[in-house]
């Protein structure tokens, strides 16, 4: 009985966003749909480095440059053939005349950057707190000094043009949504209540048995490939990508993303990526409305630094959104529903 | 909880906001929109300002003589920011927008970023500034340069400097980040050595870098300096550089391309430091034939024209209304075949005419030689020989 019912919905789940990219497609403009690939990709990310930097209490900062080795595998793989002779001279024979689509792309670009997480992990993880964070953004500005010098691969900085667009509201959305169910999975499986021990108090996560080098690593691996995945989409959307675009500017982004919707709730990370990818577009639209460029991004800290003081925690803080909290937003105070936590949320 | 309520309504209005003023423009039938996608925030800033402005005038003309095909002319601008992805966004939003043709940037790695989007739409792109002569293959058949080529712009500065400079040996800086300058510098490369120069030195840079001293000092200990140094810069570079090598005390001339016409060169190196050098542009605007464009942009934006870009953006805005008029209709694929044929179109920057097949117009080259910060006209010149794309 209990297996029908999540099974079936599941299925609703499943249907409502099919029905909804189908809808989308047909009904907004590509300017829309564009936005709303990012707001998937933004998805993508927030939630796959709520594992790390949420759930696990590793301060990622490198997330970015794990996300650039995945666009930078994607965009070799996928550029024809032709381009790759005039631009990409330092290939080896059988890449320069491979061209693949972009699932096999994106998995291999999510793969690679699984593995270099997996080699790098082990010794970013045997530093603890604002050490990682300072290692990680290390690895970050060695990954775009990487991609800016290595000439006949990445075409250093002038980056790798005319990628071919594959990536449409299906890819995002679906994998969006892999990513979400991965990491809940993940959250509510022993692995990750070991994840919330070892951010609560590593040294008690340990003496109860929790292989915490593993448990991090398996974290610390799994943000990277999504990264990786998140990073592959981005090159095909955009068609064009370079050093500067893996950099501080969206390490930052994604983190400000997170931080708002609140460490440890994935349903937050959800919320506030959305939020923030229309904000940033209405953005852009009032700054062209009034005439001052740059504008945009004054706001924008301003927005954080307001929320920082309001609520330190994020909005959603490390609960997740489910009716009950929904419907009790909108009750007045006596007509609440109580409210079970730990439960099952989504 | 009362704050966090407050907040949450407010994010939703924002949101809602968002959405309301995305969807709101819809088109109307009586106006012409061309779109103007340019750098006004970030490293492309000083040219593509100008190059509004420019398209800006354009437009105050073309409406005051009753617009074009008897409907007003709308320019929608956008800022890129100088950053690719938001430079597809933008474009894909202009797309969106119903405009006929888009105008802009200045700079190659720009548009390859941008222009994809407005190739896939089937709508022209006149780029006003960006040079790779590449660039049309690269994209496609909806891009045209309004500039020459850099290989054009190359070979005059090599001829100029072998002729007229009698120079034989020559040092190179470039910034690897930037397909401007790396075409700019292998142009002038094959150039000068087809001529009989020698290149004693490549050195190398990027965006973004503030101290060069590393590179001067390699400069410096080369058992012979050479007749001159070849630094291919993007204009917000270009000040640090010349300061830095007038600095260290190398005198030598120095010749580059046009990302040095900007104000930032005699503004961040100084007057007395912003000597002896020579660059490769689209117009001066000292010279007679530009005056008209002078005073006119004076009249409306209260001072001269920052530099050449600005008559770039002028240009490239009347050659798509040149080209919808001859169209006669606002159809894009019309629009493209007719500035295809583009043939003897007058702009302040020169005539352009795009030979058969080609989308990069053949134009005269201008020499500027840099005196005390003050920017001279030295004279106008075709190569002899240009190193192909």
């Amino acid at each position: 009985m209990d297996l029908v019912r999540k099974f079936s919905k599941a299925l609703l789940v499943l249907g409502v966003v099919f029905a909804m990219v189908y809808m989308l497609n047909s009904l907004v403009s590509g300017y829309w749909l564009r936005v709303l690939n990012l707001m998937m990709i933004y998805i993508i990310l927030t939630v796959s480095l709520n594992l790390t930097n949420g759930f696990t209490g590793i301060s990622n900062l490198g997330q970015i440059g794990f996300m650039a080795i995945g666009a930078y595998t994607s965009a070799i793989l996928t550029l024809s053939p032709h381009l790759k002779q005039i631009w990409l001279t330092g290939l080896p024979h059988g890449l320069s005349s491979l061209q693949l689509h972009l699932l096999p792309a994106m998995l291999i670009g999510g793969i690679l950057a699984a593995i270099v997480a997996f080699i790098t992990g082990p010794v970013f993880l045997r530093l603890r707190g604002i050490f990682i964070s300072v290692a990680t953004l290390g690895f970050l500005i060695v990954v775009k000094v990487v991609a800016e010098n290595w000439m006949g691969i990445t075409r250093g900085g002038r980056g790798i043009p005319a990628i071919p667009l594959y990536t449409n509201l299906w890819w995002t959305s679906g994998v969006a949504l892999v990513t979400i169910y991965t990491v809940w999975r993940i959250v509510r499986s022993p692995y990750g209540r070991g994840m919330m021990a070892i951010r609560e108090d590593d040294l008690a996560a340990q003496s109860i048995g929790i292989n915490i080098t593993k448990v991090k690593l398996l974290a610390f691996v799994i943000t990277a490939f999504f990264s990786g995945i998140a990073g592959a989409l981005w090159a095909n959307l955009i068609g064009a990508i370079s050093p500067e675009s893996f950099y501080m500017w969206l390490t930052f982004f994604i983190i400000i993303i997170l931080i708002v919707g609140g460490m440890g709730s994935i349903t937050g990370s959800v919320v506030s990526a959305i939020v923030f990818a229309v904000f940033i577009e209405g953005l852009r639209s009032f700054e062209n409305s009034v005439g001052v460029y740059g504008i945009s991004y004054i706001i924008l800290a301003l927005a954080f630094i307001t929320i920082i003081i309001l609520r330190p925690a994020g909005v959603f803080g490390d609960r997740e959104v489910n009716w009950r909290w929904l419907l009790n937003f909108f009750l007045p105070a006596r007509k609440r529903l109580a409210n079970k936590r730990g439960g099952d949320n989504m | 909880m009362k704050a966090y309520k407050l907040f949450s309504v407010l994010l939703g209005v924002m949101l809602l906001l968002g959405l309301a003023v995305g969807v709101g423009a819809m088109g109307e039938t009586s106006i012409i929109k061309i779109g103007a996608v340019e750098c006004l925030t970030g490293s492309q800033a000083s040219l593509d300002t100008p190059s509004l402005n420019g398209a800006k005038l354009a437009l105050k003309e073309v409406n005051e003589a009753g617009g074009v095909l008897g409907k007003k002319v709308e320019l929608v601008v956008r800022d890129g920011k100088s950053d690719p992805a938001t430079l597809a966004i933008v474009t894909e939003d202009l797309v969106g927008k119903g405009v006929v043709a888009i105008t802009g940037l200045s700079d190659t790695t720009m548009v390859l970023a941008a222009a994809p989007v407005a190739q896939r739409a089937g709508i022209p792109f006149v780029t006003s500034g960006a040079t790779s002569p590449s660039l049309p293959s690269e994209v496609g058949n909806c891009l045209f340069l309004e500039p020459f080529g850099d290989n054009v712009q190359a070979a005059a500065a090599a001829e100029f400097a072998y002729n007229d400079l009698g120079a034989r040996s020559v040092w190179i800086l470039y910034d690897k980040a930037m397909d401007y300058t790396y075409l700019l510098q292998r142009y002038f490369d094959d150039r000068f050595t087809q001529l009989g120069g020698s290149i004693v030195f490549k050195d190398t840079y990027q965006t973004g870098d503030t101290d060069f001293r590393a590179q001067i000092t390699r400069l410096k200990s080369l058992n012979k300096l050479p007749d001159i140094l070849f630094i291919a810069s993007g204009p917000d570079d270009i000040g640090t550089i010349v300061k830095q090598v007038r600095d260290m005390g190398v005198d030598t001339p120095i010749v580059g391309g046009d990302g040095y016409d900007t104000p930032l060169l005699a503004e961040v190196a100084g007057p007395t430091d912003a000597n002896n050098i020579y660059f490769t542009t689209h117009v001066s605007l000292s010279s007679p034939g530009a005056q008209e464009f002078v005073n006119k942009y004076k009249q409306m934006f209260g001072h001269a024209p920052e530099n050449a870009f600005a008559a770039l953006g002028y240009d490239a805005f009347n050659l798509i209304i040149n080209a919808i008029k001859r169209a006669g209709s606002t159809d894009p694929t019309a629009i493209r075949d007719a500035l295809a044929s583009t043939h003897g179109f007058q702009g302040v920057t020169g005539t352009i005419n795009y030979p058969k097949g080609k989308r990069v117009p053949q134009k005269s080259v201008t020499i500027i030689k840099v005196v005390n910060g003050k920017f001279i006209f030295v004279k106008q010149v075709m190569p002899t020989e240009i190193p192909a794309p």
